[in-house]
């Protein structure tokens, strides 16, 4: 079995859509107890938008599982008073309350920190807004896409010349997750040592912006604003995508150095370049670059792509196939041990993607989402001590609801 | 201000792939401590440099990624270098290891060696692909993954995104891992070793937008869409030839309606059919079209301003001058302006995105090569000099 770092922590979480939740994944996924508040007045959107099997199912969204699996699932109404109350009995049996609404939304609920402290001292708050707390632009609204493109990484991607792309991923959903755990473990190791909790704000946008290079310390500290460069590298040459045999076929290449270079150009059968003078250093072959993308997808235009990506590994050239999910999922050996297939009870199999750590060797577990309050019964008796009755009663009432 | 790693010695003989992890674990307040060639390494030498002048502490990306450690200069290929890294080693909480692992270090970063010889020091360690020698770059490992397909324009090639973005996902994946390595230590438990997977971290990326399903249940492999996502176009053009990015969530789509039949007098998209969701997917171009007609008819300050009010969700396709020049930013403080004194200049730099009522992250300077070589030894160690814990 793999360590359980975060066991005996429990987390209340009201996030949804998939930045928020994919934070208390990974929490889960290190032993955390993830009680995900949901409710009919407020469904996670990304129960129904995302890939379904055929027929769908209401609890077999891909994307959603993906974001959710090890968590239970409550019903809470928190448009009703006695939902509020019910929130707060629940937050002082818990260590980290998380949050992912525009700012004011929980202090609306009476459910910001200065709400919870006197409920539990010690507890850890955490809101992962896009815009941050403070700020003329805090009430600004977006989502992945518009978060990706404030941050620069849009303005920044693509070619010369030609308008700015959408990156193919919504990345900050995957990047902010990360940061958000690493500052709520950060917080329950503080609270250990000193019995303190803290209120944690991560701005999605702030956070984004760390996804670029070196692109914005350019700006502030020369005054440069660097330009779309396609496929193309500053520190690597060759550096690009090339057509190869088949549809869409890509190979991705990468030459850091003058002996990479020359044992492209061997597997390649472009002798004449691997001898060429100039094009010893990074600068010479940059100049060249043209020429050289040229001469190289000349000759991979005819090769297999995994081929001549293995090929070139065994020569030492950084290489990859430019895989696609199709490829990840039904050829390439990574299957095997990250992504997981699972028998869900609606009477279908699913994969879900474990975290792309192993430790000492080990998968962390992982078990299916959880339905839509799958978990309140048990969760609302062995926590707040309700009977059946009680727990059906406030159902009825619309507040477990 | 109490950070809440002050005193967790790191020590990070990290390559580019995971600089960004260990400087993380510094914003939290760990003593990151940076094994570096005298000779300089990869990310100072790198360009671009501070006005464009090379030098080993003049690369912005050793000022960037570099932030906020301290470097101790030891040469890991002779013995006696081996000799004072195991030494640093036998003192850190935990080890980053790089990606491509130099020849000195191999015997001892060897999983069964280190586990043997440090049981309380926990390793994270990167690899590229799973059960694989290969190593790559931040280009063939975004391939890998399953990301670079899907950037760009279908008649292009698959296109390469700034940011080095698998390095970052590799990195943040390590860093969480160090922070949970520490908390077992804490506990008195073996932190171990965790090995993170640069493909797979990649992959991770791709849950919404290429998740693994769409393969599995033999539907389709999510392809490029060019100025959007999945979700259909989301960039577009404002009269004063500026970008935003527009995406029509559902529940702002009847305030936009309402908000073109007010410009254009074409109240038609208030109504029946165009409330319905999956309609407006299948007249996916029609609403790229009216979308397109009323950002061209306002410069975009005014449109983004106006769409806001209306709780839409649009925003600007912003550059890093509109992030430099972005007052909310500098009303959070987040550009800062660090002195660094081997360059003996003060530079605006940014922080890291941590505020919490308990500390929050400031801008820090980068160590000059081997600054700290002596002084590292003399509070890790106990010795006086790196010679003297040699002995």
């Amino acid at each position: 079995m793999t360590p359980q770092p975060l066991a005996g922590i429990r987390v209340l979480d009201f996030c949804w859509m998939i930045a928020g939740p994919l934070t208390t994944r990974l929490l889960a996924d290190l032993g955390a107890e993830v009680l995900k508040v949901e409710s009919m007045a407020r469904v996670d959107r990304i129960r129904e938008v995302g890939v379904q099997p055929s027929p769908p199912h209401a609890e077999t969204n891909g994307v959603f599982n993906d974001c959710n699996v090890n968590k239970k699932s409550i019903m809470l109404n928190l448009g009703v008073p006695r939902g509020i109350e019910l929130a707060k009995a629940l937050v002082a049996k818990s260590d980290v309350v998380t949050s992912n609404f525009t700012p004011d939304r929980m202090d609306r609920w009476g459910l910001g920190y200065e709400h919870l402290k006197p409920v539990k001292p010690d507890i850890i708050v955490a809101s992962l807004p896009v815009m941050g707390l403070k700020g003329s632009k805090s009430s600004w609204r977006a989502v992945g896409n518009g978060v990706v493109a404030m941050a620069g990484l849009n303005a920044h991607t693509g070619f010369p010349g030609r308008e700015p792309f959408g990156l193919g991923t919504l990345l900050s959903d995957f990047t902010s997750p990360y940061l958000g755990a690493l500052q709520i473990a950060a917080a329950i190791h503080h609270r250990n040592r000193t019995g303190e909790g803290q209120f944690i704000e991560l701005a999605q946008y702030e956070a984004t912006i760390h996804l670029l290079d070196t692109e914005l310390i350019e700006y502030t500290v020369n005054g440069d604003t660097p330009q779309r460069a396609g496929n193309s590298s500053r520190n690597y040459a060759p550096h690009g995508a090339y057509a190869c045999a088949g549809d869409d076929r890509w190979i991705a290449i990468s030459v850091r150095d003058h002996a990479e270079f020359v044992a492209l150009c061997r597997v390649l059968g472009l002798d004449d370049l691997a001898k060429r003078p100039g094009l010893e250093t990074l600068e010479g072959r940059i100049a060249a670059r043209n020429e050289l993308d040229a001469a190289i997808s000349a000759r991979t235009a005819s090769m297999d792509d995994w081929a001549l990506a293995k090929a070139l590994q065994a020569a030492g050239v950084c290489a990859s196939p430019v895989e696609n999910v199709g490829d990840l999922v039904n050829r390439d050996p990574m299957r095997e041990g990250f992504l997981e297939e699972i028998d869900h009870p609606a009477g279908i199999s699913m994969l879900l993607q474990h975290e792309p750590i192993t430790w000492n060797g080990d998968r962390l577990p992982i078990s299916r989402a959880p339905f839509l309050g799958e978990h309140s019964a048990s969760v609302y008796s062995e926590l707040l001590g309700m009977d059946d009755d009680e727990i059906a009663e406030l159902a009825a009432e619309g507040v477990i609801s | 201000m109490t950070f809440p790693l002050s005193g967790v010695k790191v020590l990070d003989l990290g390559d580019e792939p995971v600089a960004f992890a260990s400087r993380l674990l510094a914003g939290l307040g760990a003593d990151v401590v940076r094994v570096e060639h005298p000779g300089g390494d990869w990310l100072r030498s790198r360009g671009p440099f501070v006005n464009g002048e090379p030098g080993l502490e003049r690369g912005l990306a050793h000022i960037l990624y570099n932030a906020g450690k301290r470097s101790v200069a030891l040469d890991c290929e002779s013995p006696a270098g081996q000799s004072q890294v195991r030494q640093l080693i036998e003192q850190a909480a935990v080890v980053i290891a790089p990606l491509d692992v130099p020849a000195g270090l191999r015997d001892i970063l060897e999983a069964g060696a280190f586990a043997a010889a440090y049981p309380n020091v926990g390793l994270v360690q990167p690899v590229f692909r799973r059960n694989s020698a290969d190593t790559a770059t931040d280009l063939t490992a975004v391939a890998a993954g399953g990301q670079m397909y899907l950037n760009g324009d279908p008649a292009d090639p698959p296109n390469y995104a700034a940011g080095n973005l698998a390095y970052k996902q590799v990195s943040l994946a390590a860093s969480l891992a160090a922070v949970t390595m520490v908390m077992e230590a804490a506990a008195g438990r073996p932190p171990g070793r965790v090995e993170v997977c640069m493909q797979e971290a990649v992959m991770w990326t791709t849950i919404q937008t290429a998740n693994e399903n769409y393969a599995y249940w033999g539907q389709r492999s999510p392809g490029r869409h060019g100025l959007g996502s999945v979700s259909g176009q989301t960039i577009f053009l404002t009269a004063d030839n500026k970008y935003v990015s527009l995406y029509h969530h559902p529940p702002a789509f009847l305030p936009f309606a309402r908000w073109y039949a007010e410009l254009f007098g074409d109240d038609q998209y208030t109504r029946a059919p165009w409330d319905d969701d999956l309609y407006r997917m299948k007249h996916g171009a029609e609403i790229v079209e009216i979308t397109q007609r009323t950002c061209g008819s306002m410069d975009r300050l005014t449109l983004i301003a106006e769409a806001q009010k209306r709780s839409m969700l649009c925003v600007p396709v912003q550059d890093v001058s509109d992030i430099a020049a972005d007052q909310h930013l500098r009303e959070r403080d987040f550009f800062q302006r660090v002195r660094i004194e081997q360059l003996d200049q003060e530079l605006e730099v940014f922080r890291l995105p941590f505020t919490t009522s308990a500390y929050e992250a400031a801008a820090a300077p980068p160590p000059a090569l081997g600054a700290h070589t002596e002084e590292v030894f003399r509070e890790w160690c106990g010795a006086a000099s790196p010679v003297e814990a040699r002995r």
